[in-house]
């Protein structure tokens, strides 16, 4: 059996079996099956660009002065990002320098036509940041802090640069950014073109919401500065964008005061329960962080956080009694009671506790602590994450929705998680949204949010086991569906995710982008597998 | 031979040990946050992340000739791996290989170098308890060598005849050693409860050579005196030597975080508390060919800090904070009056 017709099928039962069809004119889709009743096949993976003009490219951009890396080693370097299912080489590399070496590359590239991948911290999931062929243009060579205005408490700051090194620049001065991806090695380019989304975003709302301004080069090589109130059009466009409307060179972010942060923690037996507790704390502005990290379905964990003493006391005498979780003892006790009873379980009552005896010192090390308050919390979270969470695949699929759907999506997705893998985890959080501005539409903020919209990710823990592409792509399949049913929106698009943004836009919203689109990057030459 | 064959790890010193770490690499990146390789350059091709990702992608030593060569190591990598992936030895192997090829121009200067002597050892045996290895710098310098060496004879320590500068150079090159000389280094050391030793870059083989004895930089064991910590004020910006910092990180940040919490000082640790390094006790500097400007890394290091003295472990950093700061630039023996 050619593995190309492999598929897996969804019985009635929701078991799955393994068998062989043929598919009559659809591509062959060599990364898995597409999970959707009644929706054909369809390719997922990118297909390699032919090099049609590459070489008299190169030349150009030699004569330019600009550094062109062409070697297998140097291009081995971007054969894939944090998914790590996607696969490509790009024919060359270049490390941005300035904006004005972009706009010489945009420009050649869009006489030659030749595709150009901007790649940041190489975070994306889905293959977005990969490159199949063309040139791949390294972001993280433009890393630099430019400048701080205490007065205006603003940064500027390059756009490849990650925010854990601007974060090591603010606080000699004291400040912090307002919110970011709980992952020290996102930039922030990539960052204010997906959203970005931190424990402090039911708040905040998402990183792309406290861009000012922004230095952009556009697809076709045009060095513009754009604002809410200066080219709002691009700005909209760019934020939010996932790079099709342009490179991100630098951007002014609002910073804030540096604070320790002091945490507390509420365990539950059911989601739903604690995703209720989470829409009414984030409802009313009931604590400065939030968030649900939870062991499987088994042991939820609802994270409240707060800046100041203050808000932990108007927490603590407002808001905490009427939250249904449990402290640390009397969720232990429930539990063990419920294990009590189950002894045929023993082994997940095992994994539970191990798992969290191993993870709670790495939320509480001594050296990030002062007193009893984090004061490192990117770098504490995201070590634990990568330690607990990260592998060579992140499949982390994710729903973004509305308050109203958002049980439902969890809920659903948590079924699916438990049909795929025995150990997962599931993190949730809200996103407040400033208004209704242009950039929401065909972005991760689900169209009928209001107010604050929510997002969970659903993480198998896959430790040493090996599964095939094909059943990790099934499991995100079948999450992403529930996405198309419910009516919700997603994270991530482009790479592999390009199938879903039809299904869950409409071809109204799609083919409206996809016109301004064409009208800006001629060539579709500027990360155009998005919607193209 | 001194029977010590056993006690020689063979995955530090060969070349089927550390290099294969790369396959355990999850892409992560962390490590480039710390790299100073990275913060100067900005080239993730000259960062262990590029060199992770070339190797992935076949690459041979001889690819990755700039990038290791670049490479200072100071284990700063090794700290924050989440992966425990061990990015020094790794990188330390991979020279070995370039080395074995013809294609390493540090082992080729270093074999020019007048200093470099692989078979200086004596062959006097030294009976103590525990020993201090200077290394070569501090060895050339009388001044701080009597005074440390009056501090370190008050808990019994005296000076090893043979501090092991030329292996710890060779080990940097990546120029392979013969067991004979690492057996005569590491055979009067035996007796020894603790080893307090400058060269960071030993650390790892000596606690791999002689397991069971303590392995100290010079910096904390003298921090461990109570006379001396309490001569740090926070008005002190404490710099840490990085490479023994970094390699025994999980033990270290705790020992220096208490240090920090005690004398309120500024130390050159990151925000993931891994030791900013200066590079300077690199052996590409005096070749010319380092990626990486001690004196920018000091820059760095001093940005936006309010300080009224510079204290240092290692007096390879001394010209580099000197010609950034006008405070005083002191070693850390300087802190307590003999």
């Amino acid at each position: 059996m050619n593995n190309d017709q492999l598929t897996i099928i969804n019985d009635r039962d929701g078991d799955l079996m393994a068998g062989s069809r043929e598919v009559e004119n659809t591509p062959c889709d060599p990364i898995g099956p597409d999970s959707l009743k009644g929706i054909p096949r369809q390719q997922t993976k990118s297909c390699r660009w032919d090099g049609t003009g590459w070489e008299s490219f190169a030349r150009v951009l030699e004569r330019e002065g600009i550094l062109l890396k062409e070697d297998r080693p140097t291009c081995s370097i971007y054969l894939s990002d944090s998914g790590g299912m996607a696969h490509g080489l790009p024919h060359g590399v270049v490390i941005a320098s300035s904006a004005e070496q972009i706009s010489r590359i945009l420009k050649e590239a869009q006489v030659h036509g030749i595709p150009v991948k901007c790649r940041g911290g190489g975070l994306t999931t889905e293959g977005e940041s990969v490159a199949f062929g063309g040139l791949l243009l390294d972001m993280t060579g433009m890393s630099r802090v430019l400048s701080i205005d205490e007065e205006e408490m603003t940064v500027r700051v390059q756009g490849g640069t990650y925010w854990h090194s601007l974060a090591e620049v603010l606080r000699r001065k004291g400040l912090d950014y307002l919110s970011a991806p709980l992952n020290m090695t996102a930039s922030i380019g990539g960052t204010l073109s997906v959203g970005g989304i931190d424990i402090n975003s039911p708040r905040l709302g998402c990183s792309a919401d406290q861009a000012l301004s922004l230095q952009v080069v556009t697809p076709t090589g045009d060095i513009i500065e754009c604002s809410e109130s200066n080219n709002s059009e691009l700005f909209d466009g760019v934020l939010l964008g996932y790079g099709q409307f342009g490179v991100i060179t630098e951007a002014t972010l609002k910073v804030r005061p540096f604070t320790p942060i002091t945490m507390h923690y509420l365990y539950y037996k059911s989601l739903g329960t604690a995703i209720r507790d989470l829409f009414m704390l984030a409802r009313n502005d009931a604590a400065d962080y939030m968030g649900i990290l939870t062991i499987m379905d088994r042991a939820v964990n609802l994270l409240v956080a707060f800046d100041s003493d203050e808000r932990e006391n108007d927490f603590s005498a407002r808001w905490k009694r009427r939250l249904k979780g449990h402290g640390e003892m009397g969720f232990g006790a429930r539990m063990f009671g419920h294990y009590l009873l189950r002894p045929w379980r023993i082994q997940e009552a095992l994994y539970l506790l191990g798992r969290k005896k191993a993870l709670m010192p790495e939320f509480n090390p001594c050296h990030h602590m002062q007193g009893d308050k984090i004061v490192d919390r990117t770098v504490v979270f995201s070590r634990a994450v990568w330690k607990f969470w990260g592998g060579k695949q992140m499949v982390i699929p994710d729903l973004a929705t509305s308050e109203e759907k958002f049980v439902e999506a969890v809920e659903r997705g948590n079924l699916v998680c438990r049909k795929y893998f025995s150990r997962y985890t599931l993190y949730c959080v809200g996103i407040k949204l400033l208004g209704n501005p242009r950039r929401y539409e065909m972005s991760c903020i689900p169209p009928d949010a209001e107010d604050i919209a929510y997002g969970c990710e659903f993480e198998p823990i896959l430790d040493d086991k090996t599964y095939s592409n094909d059943y990790l792509q099934s499991f995100k399949n079948e999450i992403y569906d529930i996405g198309v049913e419910l009516g919700t929106s997603y994270y991530r698009f482009g790479g592999m995710m390009k199938g879903y943004i039809r299904r869950v836009f409409g071809d109204e919203v799609v083919d409206r982008h996809l016109a301004m689109k064409r009208a800006v990057d001629p060539a579709m030459i500027l990360n155009a597998d998005v919607i193209s | 031979m001194f029977g010590l064959s056993k006690q020689i790890p063979t995955a530090s010193l060969s070349m089927e040990g550390g290099m294969h770490a790369y396959k355990d690499c999850n892409g992560c990146g962390v490590c480039t946050l710390s790299c100073p390789v990275w913060h100067q350059t900005h080239n993730v091709t000259l960062t262990l992340r590029g060199r992770v990702g070339a190797l992935k992608g076949g690459a041979s030593a001889e690819d990755l000739k700039e990038s290791l060569i670049a490479c200072v190591l100071c284990g700063a990598c090794a700290s924050v791996c989440p992966m425990g992936i061990d990015t020094v030895g790794m990188t330390i192997d991979l020279r070995r290989i370039l080395n074995l090829k013809g294609e390493s121009p540090l082992a080729i200067c270093l074999s020019k170098d007048e200093d470099y002597c692989p078979d200086h050892a004596p062959d006097t045996v030294l009976q103590g308890t525990d020993f201090f290895l200077p290394g070569r710098r501090l060895r050339s310098n009388f001044t701080i060598l009597n005074r440390l060496k009056k501090h370190l004879e008050i808990e019994g320590v005296c000076q090893a005849m043979d501090d092991g500068s030329d292996i710890a150079e060779a080990i940097e090159a990546g120029i392979s050693l013969s067991n004979e000389r690492i057996e005569k280094f590491v055979y009067p050391l035996r007796g020894a409860k603790r080893l307090i030793v400058m060269e960071g870059i030993l650390h790892r083989y000596l606690r791999g050579w002689l397991p069971g004895v303590e392995v100290m930089g010079l910096g904390i064991a003298l921090l461990n005196r109570k006379e001396i910590r309490a001569a740090l004020t926070d008005r002190d910006f404490y710099v840490i030597e990085a490479r023994g910092y970094n390699g025994d990180y999980d033990n270290m940040v705790v020992k220096y975080d208490l240090v920090r919490r005690e004398t309120d000082c500024l130390m050159n640790l990151d925000l993931m508390r891994a030791a900013i390094p200066t590079g300077a006790s690199g052996i590409q500097g005096p070749f010319g060919l380092g990626a990486v400007s001690p004196r920018e890394q000091a820059r760095w290091m001093l940005e936006e800090r309010s300080f009224n003295r510079v204290v240092l472990e290692s007096l390879d950093d001394i010209e580099s904070f000197k010609e950034e700061t006008k405070v005083p630039v002191i070693h850390v023996s300087e802190l307590y009056p003999v």
